[in-house]
């Protein structure tokens, strides 16, 4: 179950950013993620409840936003999105294809509330 | 207060991936990263792999596990650099694991680095580890699903290699199933079935692997 070292990876970059933007609360956390990553959206949601508890994320709710998987024929250049795994390009039928899109895994934002005193 | 981001998840990770390319690259190492399942012969096939390349190219491995050195010691006779890592639970390897190896190998009297990651079709794959090469091994005993079940690995292979094919009249195991639902993934990925064992097949695993060592030799000179 990668879903948890990933998560563990992402409450790292949470607290890097926490400090640095010396943020005392947490209230949402934003993520995208690539189709070729092989998350599984419960599991990466069971990761993330059990890794914020006694962080400054604690009562963070997780938005995750999923991107798919896009290709590019290297025979007739068509660009087209994979559905089910199929590196198959639609309009020539080739099998030679680039992937050009969904390896994304990205923290997009965070909503917090900063110690201004 | 909303901060707007696009930050890879994965920084600590692909920093250390940077430093493991540029140090290969200094020494013009190549470095291979074996992802299989458990049991699917990935030991085997390096042990058939270092009978056929050991006198011809300077070889070092490093050889995952979550617990047990067997592995390791079953590659001692071999008498190559073995570099033996227990991850203790985690299901795959990060790339500052394979930097603390790489530290410790004279990587100036190395060709190849072959890593034997932990047995798992899923997390391997989702780790740059700063290999140049991902290869894909899959056992006849498995079933012929294997690629359709996990298309990922299958895809971001630069090899192949269906193992045990001498199991093939024992078992419900369809070749051209297997074959079919492989193209449909990676389209020109070479494929090789052998018998890690048995030898049938090793041999034009072989020819590849030592075309693959000497192209990469010849582009960094």
């Amino acid at each position: 179950m990668h879903e948890m070292s990933i998560v563990e990876h992402l409450f790292g970059v949470i607290d890097e950013i926490a400090e640095k933007e010396q943020l005392t609360s947490i209230q949402r956390v934003a993520v995208e993620i690539g189709g070729m990553r092989q998350i599984v959206p419960e599991l990466f949601q069971f990761a993330f409840d059990a890794a914020k508890d006694r962080t400054v994320a604690a009562g963070a709710e997780l938005v995750m936003t999923f991107v798919p998987i896009q290709a590019t024929c290297n025979g007739c250049g068509a660009v087209f999105e994979v559905q089910l795994h199929e590196y198959v390009c639609g309009s020539c039928g080739a099998a030679d294809v680039k992937v050009t899109g969904g390896k994304e895994i990205l923290i997009t934002s965070i909503e917090g509330d900063r110690d201004d005193n | 207060m909303i901060i707007e981001l696009r930050q890879d998840i994965l920084v600590a990770n692909q920093k250390m991936v940077s430093v493991v390319k540029e140090r290969l690259a200094q020494e013009k190492v190549l470095m291979l990263n074996i992802i299989g399942s458990p049991g699917s012969g990935k030991t085997s096939l390096l042990e058939a792999t270092l009978a056929g390349l050991s006198e011809r190219f300077r070889v070092a491995i490093i050889e995952a596990d979550v617990e047990t050195k067997r592995d390791s010691e079953r590659l001692e006779r071999f008498g190559v650099p073995l570099y033996h890592i227990n991850t203790g639970g985690m299901c795959h390897l990060e790339s500052d694991i394979i930097l603390s190896s790489l530290d410790r190998m004279d990587l100036a009297a190395t060709d190849v680095v072959i890593i034997e990651n932990v047995g798992n079709l899923i997390c391997p794959a989702d780790f740059d580890i700063g290999e140049h090469a991902k290869i894909a091994v899959s056992s006849v005993p498995e079933g012929d699903d294997k690629p359709s079940k996990y298309p990922v690995l299958f895809r971001e292979a630069e090899a192949v290699v269906l193992n045990k094919t001498d199991l093939v009249p024992y078992t419900n195991f369809n070749v051209e199933s297997f074959t079919t639902d492989l193209r449909r993934i990676n389209g020109t990925v070479p494929l090789f079935e052998l018998s890690a064992t048995g030898g049938d097949g090793v041999q034009a695993w072989l020819d590849w692997l030592i075309q693959r060592i000497e192209s990469s030799q010849s582009d960094n000179s």
